[in-house]
């Protein structure tokens, strides 16, 4: 992408319509946004064909594009906002690895980033699955992972308001056909 | 958002009223409630109970319940309310509330920041939620007791006396009810208080005109409210309490009444429960709650961050601390609410296992999700897991609750490829979304099993099956006819597959990417031309011994597939340097290509070598073996690789020789592994240039008999301390002998290779007993001159090698011995001082000066790693390292008879040699009675202390030998000393806690467990202490005596080093390396005494002596004088073979330039001499 792109403005209006002016390169740390972009661009692009190149590269980077995301509130989008702002430079483990992005720790300012409201983390991972944005929804699942962490399921149950719809039987023979899986 | 925060001040105007509004006041109580009365109705109090079962016949009751209930409402200050199942109606009423609630709040002018006063508003809210939930809570509880009871008992056959009785139980069951309520709800105050306490603390601080005081403001506020539900969980929990009780004196009654029916009259069961209720006690029963301790302990960080706060420290660290802690706790997540695909990749995120398959059982959905994870890549490791793992899955899918095998996307018994059988592996016909099948050394497995797995996998991506034993042509049909998507095959030793399976499979593997088909004897130019035109993602290929394949198919092969990676062919001389020549001529560049083995291609000559290094820059892995007509050409060829180099094989390459080994390693930097076996002309030079290659992990030298002791000897000191090496093969190599072998064991900590087969100073009983056997189709005579090491073998040789090497005779080191010997031989004895004073002495004087001594050694700068200084060794209080046997501790007061009994179950061989591998999984009993937890702490520390034992002897033994090697090791002793020191400390740390759990906790078996360990380890931590104790007083003696040495060298040492960056080295030293050459050209025991000639004559002997010795002391930076070889042969100069002709002269002859730089040194070396007489033991147990 050409800085000229990287710098082009992309003003996104959250569900309750509040604007967050950002470079394009931000908006497109979400691979839904990253996408919606590059069809409007390519579309931009094709149509273009005809006219001179140069000249609508030159207008499709100064354009503003606005991108509605009526599915995430302000307070998220705001907090989304900071988050790729920080992690401006920042590279993430390959997405395919599954296995390094998993047992990799989560980053320091991501975990504090992550301290927030139980609520608003709750928010946050929805928009960051919703966004897909992969480094962000792995941090907030691995905090979530860490609640729960070391827990026996009664407890869980307990806490989080989750209702038992085992049968002992049931329950029992879970256990049984995975006890092998316990074994380390 | 954030301009809005920077108006503080004028926001919180409003805060006041709202803290105070949240004091629990009855009023605010009944105002609430007020509002949910509206929709209560008394009277269906009884009807409403979903399980008020039995007879209710309301016009035989025997109180009013109504009054009953009115009454104790008025008690409690609160208006009589709907009591049917609160439990149940309740969110409904509360979230009516919370309707009314919000909008009252949104009518209210705004004071707050956004983003604030949602989660102020909110709390605000679920706290006067919790509270009438609360109320109602109550208010049931006390209403159980009369409508419960009254309602059920009334039909029943009672007497005066029985009525009597029921009318006490049930006026004590209301008291006790009322307690446990005052009991909540004195906690509850106490909670509010403190909390109102704190938020006024907070306000005088004024850290509430922050945003960061505001989150904290609301925080506290939550801790509240967790407060409160915690005291409603208790309030249900009471009432269930009250709830049982209630029933079971039914029941009894029932029974009574029924037994006077009948006849048979049982005694009246009042009294019984009647006393039990009596007995209940509150304090007992209601400790504080969850909730108050958490808030407890909140506050009180917060409290003490305030006391340093307000000595004026930045405000941020002081909230940081406290909201962390806070937010933890504070809320719940909604856990419940995720969606399944986030749920999944949450618990995808735990790693361990036990956690997972711990929370199989929280509900049916997590159980279906977690299968999902555990099955996608089982985990087995084990025999015993894989036998439990087979009883699930020879289960068909219609027995299990899911269906495991639609799961399964990886499978890999690699791990257990010595147990796996046939029969166990059709137990996974039918996992058809598989995806890699991993079978390497899996030896029972038959061709017919892997084959009927794979039938139906069609995304199946990659099998391997190395070392699978037997493979025929099924497994390559299957493949064909179901596995379009398979991406990599590993069949090594293919043997007696046919042409047309291979054609099969060929044909149908579009995508194949790596694919592995060795010593197939059907593998012709054909197929490899198949493979060319149908595989056009191939990016590694190995046909390994395919004798039938010639240059015109690879050249295909080559040209077609441009983004090769790896390609192997080997054993096929019909494979010519025409192959790569003809490749440049069709294309410009192979680019891809990293590896390249042609081993035994032995056709090729360095004219292939050229061409490939010219196409493919980038390779890294070049394996040449028995390309026996390569020469010095083809290294100085490699040698343009430069950085990519990493691997190079060039065994039986008997052409190569020093010189271009030299040119290779000097560009080669990067080098990881070697082999020059069989290269017959390459000297003790090639080990010189090997000690460049700092990430070297594998030398093989196997048949290189010019290598000698001096040799391997100064490569070893040029390499330095803690090398990387992990694999040595020196078989073969006869002319080496024990002392060099056992340098090399004690400087490369990771070696776990090293062979030295047919090397006759090893093919002894003693030291081929920690060899491990030799391979079942070896014969008698190879049995005979087999020698290698491996794994634990490695290990227990380096610790026996030590023991040989010691400076004095017996089997074990006595440090005392050599500690009296320096002191007489440096005339330190005073006298008509004994020895044993004056060691004392000497000791004392040490301890004093320590600190000096040690700082004026210099070596903690020059070092640069250390995280444990030495310096802050107390050797003064060297004495309580160990704390913990000092400690009181009951388990001491064991009777006899007890100990007696206890101590024949300790498990005497775990004690002893806790790494045996039969504890490899499990403990050995070693704190008799006490619980397992307990047990397998104390097996830790047990191992740790094994492996402290090891590590003190070794550094007992280097320290002894140090008098030997002069400052050879110094450094690294210094640093041995300082990690040994803390690790003691570790240890007793953890035994303390050990300890003291144990006694905290009062378990009585617990502790006299613990107290039979202390009696069998206290004397074993002594002597290890003391034996520390010891090495370090000579350590330290040693270093004292030696300091101005230490320090001249030390200036030489600097001094040199400016001097030489700017000098061309090289050239300075070019005689030199010719002299040593020609030394090495004679034999082993010709060239040490030759070699005494040469040191003699050389004419830099002054830098020699100093070269050489910091070489020893800065094992770190063994760079400096690597390239002057023959500079660091001092050191062997005082190894052990070399003392044969110039007995008494050889210490003075090392000694010489220190005589001329500083009298001290001659002392010191006197000193040496000592050491070096013991040293001769070595030579008669070699002999």
């Amino acid at each position: 992408m050409s800085d000229a792109k990287k710098t082009q403005q992309v003003v996104l209006v959250s569900g309750e319509g509040e604007q967050f002016s950002v470079d394009r390169a931000i908006a497109e740390r979400s691979i839904l946004l990253k996408n919606y972009l590059n069809d409007m661009h390519d579309h931009a692009a094709s149509d273009s064909d005809s006219d001179s190149d140069s000249e609508s590269n030159h207008e499709s980077s100064t354009e503003t594009i606005t991108m509605p995301v009526p599915n995430v509130r302000s307070s998220v989008l705001g907090k989304i906002v900071e988050w790729a702002e920080h992690h401006r430079g920042s590279t993430f483990p390959d997405e395919d690895d599954d296995d390094s992005r998993k047992s990799a720790p989560v980053d320091a300012w991501d975990r504090e980033f992550l301290k927030v409201d139980q609520e608003m983390l709750y928010e946050i991972i929805l928009a960051a699955n919703y966004l897909n944005i992969k480094p962000l929804l792995d941090a907030g699942c691995k905090v979530v992972a860490e609640m729960i962490r070391g827990r026996s399921p009664e407890e869980i149950r307990r806490t989080f308001n989750i209702v038992n719809d085992f049968t002992p039987e049931e329950e029992a023979a879970i256990r049984r056909e995975n006890e092998w899986a316990e074994d380390r | 958002m954030d301009a809005n925060s920077n108006n503080s001040p004028s926001q919180y105007v409003g805060l006041p009223p709202v803290w105070t509004s949240e004091r629990m006041s009855p009023n605010l109580n009944a105002t609430g409630l007020g509002i949910s009365t509206t929709t209560n109705n008394n009277n269906s109090n009884n009807n409403t109970y979903p399980n008020s079962m039995i007879n209710n016949n309301p016009t035989s009751n025997i109180t009013n319940p109504s009054n009953e209930s009115s009454n104790i409402n008025d008690n409690n200050n609160i208006p009589t309310t709907n009591t049917g199942s609160p439990f149940i109606n309740l969110p409904l009423q509360s979230s009516t509330l919370e309707a009314t609630r919000n909008e009252g709040t949104l009518n209210q002018p705004i004071f707050y920041n956004s983003s604030n006063l949602e989660s102020l508003h909110s709390s605000e809210i679920l706290e006067r939620r919790e509270q009438s939930e609360l109320t109602h809570a109550r208010v049931f509880v006390s209403n159980i007791v009369e409508t419960r009871l009254n309602a059920d008992l009334s039909t029943l056959e009672l007497n005066s006396t029985d009525l009597v009785q029921l009318d006490l139980f049930e006026s004590t069951l209301q008291t006790k009810v009322q307690e446990y309520l005052t009991a909540v709800e004195k906690r509850r105050f106490t909670i509010s208080d403190e909390i109102e306490v704190n938020i006024k603390m907070l306000k005088k601080l004024r850290y509430s005109d922050s945003q960061q005081g505001i989150n904290l403001l609301n925080r506290l506020h939550k801790m509240k409210i967790k407060a409160i539900e915690t005291e409603s969980r208790e309030l249900q929990e009471l009432r269930l309490k009250f709830l049982r009780i209630i029933e079971e004196y039914k029941k009894a009654m029932i029974s009574y009444s029924t037994s006077k029916i009948t006849n048979t009259p049982l005694s009246n069961p009042t009294p019984e429960f009647q006393k039990y209720l009596e007995n209940l006690n509150t304090e007992q029963t209601l400790g504080p709650s969850e909730g108050y301790v958490e808030m407890l302990s909140i506050s009180r960080k917060f409290l003490n961050n305030l006391l340093l706060e307000s000595k004026g420290h930045n405000p941020n660290v002081m909230f940081n601390n406290v909201t962390n802690t806070i937010n933890i706790s504070s809320t719940v997540f909604p856990l419940s609410k995720l969606p399944i695909e986030i749920l999944q990749m949450v618990l995808d995120r735990l790693n361990n296992k036990i956690d997972i398959f711990n929370m199989l059982s929280v509900s049916k959905l997590w159980a279906q999700l977690i299968v999902k994870i555990i099955y996608y890549r089982p985990h087995i490791n084990k025999k015993s897991q894989l036998d439990s793992f087979m009883e699930t899955m020879k289960l068909s899918k219609e027995q299990t609750v899911f269906d495991y095998r639609s799961m399964i996307k990886r499978l890999n018994f690699s791990f257990v490829g010595d147990y796996l059988r046939d029969d166990q592996l059709y137990n996974f016909v039918g996992c058809k979304n598989l995806e890699r099948l991993t079978l390497v050394f899996c030896k029972h497995v038959t061709s017919e099993s892997v084959s009927a797995v794979l039938k139906d996998c069609k995304y199946l991506q990659s099998v391997d099956i190395t070392g699978v034993k037997e493979i025929s042509d099924n497994i390559f049909n299957t493949l064909a006819n179901n596995c379009p998507r398979i991406q990599g095959f590993y069949v090594p030793q293919a043997r007696i597959v046919s042409q047309r399976a291979l054609s099969n499979f060929i044909s149908h593997a579009p995508i194949l990417k790596r694919v592995k088909i060795t010593a197939c004897n059907d593998m012709c130019d054909d197929l490899v031309e198949l493979m060319a035109k149908s595989c056009p993602m191939l990016v590694e290929i190995d046909i390994t011994s395919s004798p039938e394949v010639h240059d015109e198919s690879l050249l295909k092969l080559f040209t077609k597939l441009e983004q090769l990676r790896e390609f192997r062919v080997t054993h096929n001389t019909n494979v010519s340097d025409k192959l790569f020549i003809d490749i440049a001529k069709n294309v410009d560049q192979l680019p891809a290509l990293r590896l390249l083995d042609l081993s035994g291609c032995e056709n090729i000559t360095d004219r292939t070598v050229e061409r490939v290094v010219a196409l493919s820059p980038k390779l890294r892995n070049v394996f040449l073996g028995k390309c026996n007509r390569i020469t010095d050409l083809s290294l100085s060829h490699l040698s343009r690789l430069g950085k990519n180099l990493q691997t190079v094989h060039f065994g039986h390459c008997f052409n190569i020789t020093d010189q271009g080994v030299r040119i290779l390693i000097q560009s080669c930097p990067r080098i990881q592994y070697v082999d020059f076996a069989c290269c017959t002309n390459l000297t003790n030079r090639t080990l010189y240039e090997l000690a460049d290659l700092t990430r070297l992990k594998r030398i093989g030298l196997v048949k290189c008999s010019q290598m000698t002791d001096e040799g391997l000897l100064n490569m070893i000191s040029l390499r330095g301390r803690h090398d990387t090496l992990e694999r040595v093969h020196l078989s073969y190599c006869s002319n080496l002998t024990i002392y060099p072998i056992y340098e090399l064991l004690m400087a490369c900590p990771k070696l776990s290779h090293l062979s030295l087969t047919a090397v006759p100073s090893f093919l002894r009983p003693d030291i081929t007993a920690f060899c491990r056997p030799a391979p079942a189709d070896f014969s008698d005579n190879q049995r005979q001159i087999f020698c290698v090491f491996s794994g634990k073998g490695v290990q227990k040789l380096r610790h026996y090698l030590m023991t040989l090497t010691t400076p004095t005779n017996g089997p074990q080191t006595d440090i005392k011995d050599v500690l009296t010997k320096y002191i007489i031989s440096k005339d330190l004895v005073l006298e008509g001082e004994s020895i044993e004073d004056c060691v004392y002495r000497i000791t004392r004087d040490l301890n004093r000066n320590s600190g000096a001594i040690l700082a004026a050694t210099g070596l903690a700068q020059m070092n640069g790693n250390n995280n444990f200084s030495f310096q802050d060794i107390d050797f003064t209080r060297l004495d309580t390292v160990f704390s913990w046997y000092d400690d009181r501790f009951n388990g001491d007061k064991l009777t006899t008879a007890e100990v007696d009994k206890l101590i024949t179950s300790v498990d005497k061989k775990f004690c002893e040699d806790p790494f045996d591998e039969e504890y490899d999984d499990t403990d050995g009993t070693i704190a008799p009675g006490a619980n397992s937890n307990l047990n397998h702490d104390l097996c830790q520390v047990v191992r740790k202390y094994h492996e402290l034992d090891d590590r003190v002897d070794d550094f007992e033994v280097n320290v002894a030998s140090l008098a030997r090697v002069q400052f050879q090791f110094t450094g690294f002793l210094l640093h041995e000393m300082a990690q040994i020191h803390h690790q003691m400390l570790e240890l007793n740390r953890h035994i303390v806690t050990i300890q003291n759990n144990t006694t905290n906790l009062g378990v009585e078996d617990d502790i006299k467990g613990v107290g039979i360990w202390r009696m069998l380890f206290t004397d074993k931590f002594l002597e290890l202490l003391n034996k520390y104790k010891f090495s370090t007083v000579v350590l330290r003696l040693y270093l004292r005596e030696s300091i101005t040495v230490l320090t001249r060298q030390r200036e030489i040492y600097l001094n040199q080093q400016r001097t030489e960056w700017g000098d061309n080295i090289n050239a300075a030293n070019g005689p030199n390396i010719d002299n040593n050459t020609n030394a090495e050209s004679s034999t082993g025991e010709q060239s040490t005494s030759s070699l005494n000639g040469n040191f003699n004559e050389n004419p830099q002997e002054n830098d020699v002596e100093v070269n050489g010795q910091f070489n020893g002391i800065f094992p770190i930076l063994p760079g400096v004088t690597r390239n002057t070889p023959l500079q660091i042969q001092n050191t062997p100069l005082t190894g052990p073979g070399i003392r044969t002709d110039t007995e008494g002269d050889m210490p003075t002859n090392s000694s010489e330039p220190n005589t001329a730089t500083n009298s001290a040194g001659t002392d010191n070396n006197r000193g040496d001499g000592n050491a070096i007489d013991e040293d001769g033991d070595m030579i008669n147990i070699e002999d």
